[in-house]
């Protein structure tokens, strides 16, 4: 007695009971050929050993392809999910205003316990307004990373598939980058180690690995584990060059760039922004395009490359302004002002200095403001303007204090101050400080 | 660093339902061809199918080159399917002879000739395999048990018993005389 296609799958489905499930593995190790020839369709996967062996067998048992009937049931469930997904992605903004109105705590249950906000429209725009938030508030960024988070774990799989998964591996990714931006690196280590779990147990789709790969690299460039950050750039590169992601082989090309401008390689970082460039969809996110091109232009200019970074710079002029971001405007007037000082336009270079310089301290940008202070003391110092480089010596100091920041930053801050006082200041000395000061900027907090 | 996948330009298909119709219709011959090498049976492709569509109007926004995602994520769902497949046929053959084994009833001489095919089934494996099926087959022991037992590491004997098992089932469905050797359990 043989068993019966119904029955193996039965058998294979958990649907028997205890006694008929023995039935048939006895008769399988029985030694039956047919049934175990009938099981064998259960086993082989494509590429093994077993594969090559069991092939020809189980294409005898294969049904050729999808009749048209099928088709039209494929495409008419992929119209009304289309139509369901333009619904949620229109009701999205206006769900946030709602939600926005609680404090943190009661949005989370609210995402975890509402059907009407378990869509995937809304934890899409919660991502994206999340990344929209990177570098003016990382705060907000991590909360709604957070409900991103929330939303995705609550979708329902017989809805959306087992892509719900990868929502939540995305979620997770950006709630890692946000505790890195927020300088928790251990939490963002736990977090993305989760987020490529989760991807595990959903569809495995490489542009969300290659997500997870970039937020992953730049905790490693904040860790100053350079190599690794390189490894993880590398890949990201590969999986997007692979899968034909252009803008976001763009991206990868950026943050790789960052990894060597980081460990001083300008020459490579140069050839990777430019590449960058070459693949970046400025409609689909002006803001790295920009910092893109700023970062180029920075590095042509240390290079000694003059010429070309003018050539960039008067071509990205209107888009510093286009983009109307305080931040980018002072970093636009940065540049021009190191510019024009290394073309000894040394007016122009002081005016722009100035202006940069009082705006990122203004802005609270500390770090930003303490290297342009320093050019502005190197450019008066080869002037033989004493009294202005111990104004903007005396400058300096406060700024770093009140922010408690680096203890190692305000003792090389001292050190030039006491030059400064004791007429001892020589403009290697400025450099050097610069240069330390880059250093321990990307330094990870003790 | 990438954006969210975010909605800026939803609807690029499913608005002009054009665009989803072209999309499936390219498919459609990259994915019976898909289907036809993984042998995929017809009511599992229709499934599969809708799967990788489905997680496809999720991303559109996101995804620069439609066909090759498309094709790539529909290949990535057989292969899933595959091994959720062959998971099911281990654990129908495990459950089995677990219950089996701790079956309390004195005597069946059914249940006791299944113990006894199985144990000349078991004899066929590696060697390595033999002392573990034993102790999971003859006396009953959890994985955790069979790591302290043989002095394994828990994560590394969960590896091994799955390789076993799978010695174990080549032999139950024949595999192992059909394919001659050539499908030994790595270890």
């Amino acid at each position: 007695m043989h068993v019966s296609d119904e029955r193996m799958r039965a058998f294979v489905s958990d649907r028997l009971e205890p006694t008929q499930r023995r039935e048939i593995l006895s008769h399988l190790l029985g030694g039956c050929s047919d049934c175990q020839k009938a099981a064998r369709r259960y086993w082989a996967a494509p590429g093994s050993a077993d594969d090559a062996a069991a092939a020809s067998e189980a294409a005898s048992h294969f049904e050729p392809g999808l009749d048209d009937s099928a088709w039209n049931r494929i495409l008419a469930r992929a119209t009304d999910h289309q139509h369901r997904l333009d619904a949620e992605r229109a009701a999205a903004t206006q769900q946030w205003v709602e939600l926005e109105r609680h404090p943190q705590p009661r949005r989370l249950l609210i995402a975890r316990n509402q059907r009407r906000y378990q869509t995937w429209g809304l934890g899409e725009e919660l991502l994206r307004l999340s990344w929209e938030n990177r570098f003016d508030d990382p705060a907000r960024m991590l909360e709604q990373a957070e409900i991103a988070l929330a939303v995705a774990e609550s979708l329902d799989d017989a809805i959306y598939g087992s892509a719900t998964w990868d929502l939540r591996a995305r979620a997770l990714a950006h709630v890692g980058n946000a505790q890195r931006v927020s300088s928790d690196f251990r939490a963002a280590e736990k977090t993305f180690r989760a987020a490529r779990k989760a991807l595990d147990q959903g569809t495995g789709d490489p542009l969300e690995l290659a997500t997870i790969l970039n937020f992953e690299a730049t905790l490693r460039v904040r860790q100053r584990r350079f190599d690794d950050a390189l490894k993880l750039a590398e890949r990201e590169i590969a999986l997007c060059r692979r899968w034909g992601q252009l803008h976001r082989l763009g991206e990868a090309y950026h943050s790789r760039g960052v990894v060597h401008a980081l460990r001083g390689d300008d020459g490579q970082a140069i050839r990777d922004f430019e590449r960058c460039l070459d693949y970046l969809d400025p409609e689909r996110d002006p803001r790295i395009v920009l910092t893109s091109r700023h970062n180029l232009i920075s590095l042509l200019h240390e290079e000694g490359r003059l010429a070309e970074a003018l050539g960039r710079l008067r071509e990205t002029r209107p888009m510093y302004h286009q983009l109307g971001d305080r931040l980018n405007l002072l970093r636009l007037r940065q540049l021009e002002g190191e510019i024009a000082l290394a073309q000894g336009e040394t007016k122009l270079a002081e005016e722009c200095l100035l202006e940069a310089r009082n705006g990122m301290i203004a802005a609270d940008l500390a770090w930003d403001s303490a290297e342009i202070s320093l050019r502005l003391a190197e450019m008066y110092l080869s002037q033989g303007r004493n009294r202005e480089t111990r104004e903007v010596a005396e400058q300096i100091m406060p700024i770093f204090q009140s922010r408690d920041l680096h203890t190692e930053a305000i003792a090389a801050l001292l050190l030039f101050r006491e030059a400064v006082f004791s007429e001892t200041l020589t403009a290697h000395m400025v450099r050097q400080t610069i240069s330390f000061l880059r250093q321990l900027r990307t330094r990870p907090p003790a | 660093m990438p954006p969210p996948q975010a909605s800026q330009n939803q609807g690029s298909l499913g608005q002009s339902g054009e665009g989803l119709h072209s999309l499936v219709s390219r498919f459609r011959k990259q994915a019976e061809r898909v289907s036809l090498r993984y042998r995929i049976p017809r009511e599992d492709a229709e499934d599969l199918v809708q799967q990788s569509l489905l997680a496809f109007l999720q991303k559109q926004s996101a995804i620069d080159c439609p066909d090759a995602w498309l094709i790539g994520a529909f290949r990535r769902e057989c292969l899933m399917f595959l091994r959720r497949r062959q998971r099911r046929l281990y654990d129908a053959i495990d459950t089995t002879l677990l219950e089996a084994c701790s079956d309390p009833a004195p005597a069946d001489p059914e249940r006791d000739q299944l113990l006894r095919d199985v144990e000349s089934a078991i004899d066929a494996t590696p060697p390595r395999c033999r002392s573990i099926l034993r102790l999971r087959y003859r006396l009953g022991f959890a994985t955790e048990e069979i790591a302290e037992e043989l002095g394994y590491r828990t994560t590394s004997v969960r590896k091994i018993a799955s390789r076993c098992l799978a010695a174990l089932t080549r032999k139950v469905t024949g595999l192992s005389s059909l394919a001659q050797g050539a499908c030994r359990a790595r270890f």
